[in-house]
């Protein structure tokens, strides 16, 4: 029993001794260093947050490239993303591939697909391919028949103008236009980033971005567009003169 | 085997001095690890430690702007960089580090701006990340 004793006391002790220790290890531990005096720690300041956050970036609801065999048709091929078929519309002219970007030599004809929305931005680089006399863009909001639609339109007129337009029924109607885009149509740009937006109550078009013109849909107007039967949209053209698309995705809004 | 018996005062008082250096250990090293306040020196022994308050260099908070662009190969919009706007100039010459989190918590992206320098630092992701899955991010400035 005494060894017992002993033992227990010994035992006890060491355990004291180790706990001691323990205290020693964590002070130095979080004391940044040594033994003896620190002489105090320097004042870290530290600001550290997790907030929501949205970048506010558009939903992409359908994304095409145009990247395929030159000659390809583009009618009945299905979307990069988003899972649309492209249809001609109205039912004339020939789109195609062109060096991996949409082509036709149709006039006024169009190549759309339906994205599910009407209020959306459908964006695509159009190159003008040195043509001095075009008048080409985007067309949003339109009907399967091809008689209703909205456009947005780069043409050449008056030194590089950006044209709204409404067509319904075999009429075609400004909603706005900007103009003097260049100093003169050969020096415009080989390309733009076009975009067409529609929202409930209006249209407008931006060239890389920058919104250049816009304008509101009257009551009458929003009624007859802005519905399930009119949405539609892709690239169309005016006049046809070597106009190409490529990288055309619709934005949701 | 008549050995002495150990004292029945002894074991249960060695008990207590155990139980108070654990809970003198436990509560000491719960203060410098939350660093609630400085120790103010620590004297005796050979050994010592302080802390010092750790204090924020804004305290209003910050917000946040991004710089979006569409990727024509993946059909999506990506983020590439963080602007963080409203921070004190009390920051001014600190490290920054920006991260994007997902849903899940996941990091999407992050950066780092070395010193800041005026109200705002724009922030490049080390890989550009997918905008739409940004739903948080968590922002530290330190030094």
């Amino acid at each position: 029993m005494i060894r017992r004793c002993r033992s227990c006391s010994g035992h006890a002790a060491g355990m004291i001794a180790a706990l001691a220790a323990f205290v020693l290890v964590a002070l130095a531990g979080t004391g940044a260093a040594s033994a003896a005096s620190l002489g105090g720690v320097t004042t870290a300041k530290l600001t550290a947050g997790t907030v929501a956050a949205s970048t506010g970036a558009p939903t992409v609801l359908a994304w095409e490239n145009f990247n395929a065999l030159s000659l390809s048709a583009i009618a009945g091929t299905t979307t990069d993303g988003g899972g649309d078929v492209w249809s001609v519309n109205p039912l004339f002219g020939v789109w195609q591939v062109s060096a991996n970007q949409a082509t036709s030599a149709s006039t006024d004809s169009s190549i759309v697909i339906d994205p599910g929305a009407f209020n959306e931005t459908t964006v695509a680089t159009v190159f003008r391919n040195g043509a001095t006399t075009f008048d080409a863009g985007l067309t949003v909001d339109r009907n399967s028949a091809g008689t209703q639609f909205l456009s947005c339109e780069w043409t050449s007129a008056t030194k590089g103008s950006m044209e709204l337009w409404k067509y319904d029924g075999g009429t075609w109607t400004s909603l706005g236009a900007v103009t003097n885009l260049s100093t003169s149509i050969p020096s415009a740009p080989a390309s733009i980033q076009l975009g067409c937006s529609t929202t409930a109550t209006g249209i407008s078009a931006s060239i890389n971005g920058i919104t250049v013109v816009s304008s509101t849909l009257t009551a009458a107007e929003q009624t007859t567009f802005k519905n399930s039967s009119h949405r539609l949209t892709g690239p169309y053209q005016y006049t046809s003169n070597g106009i190409t698309w490529d990288d055309l995705h619709v934005n949701s809004p | 085997m008549n050995a002495t018996p150990t004292p029945a005062s002894t074991r249960p008082h060695r008990r207590r001095r155990i139980a108070v250096a654990v809970i003198a250990g436990a509560a000491t090293f719960g203060i410098v690890g939350a660093s609630a306040a400085s120790l103010g020196g620590i004297t005796g022994s050979t050994l010592g430690a302080d802390a010092a308050v750790i204090g924020s260099c804004d305290t209003d908070g910050v917000s946040l702007t991004y710089t979006n662009a569409y990727d024509a190969t993946l059909g999506r919009y990506q983020t590439s960089g963080v602007t963080v706007n409203g921070i004190a100039a009390a920051c001014t010459g600190k490290a920054l580090a920006l991260t994007l989190k997902d849903a899940t918590g996941v990091s999407l992206g992050s950066g780092t701006v070395a010193s800041v320098s005026g109200t705002s630092a724009s922030v490049t992701l080390a890989s550009s990340a997918n905008a739409n899955l940004v739903v948080g991010a968590a922002v530290v400035i330190s030094g």
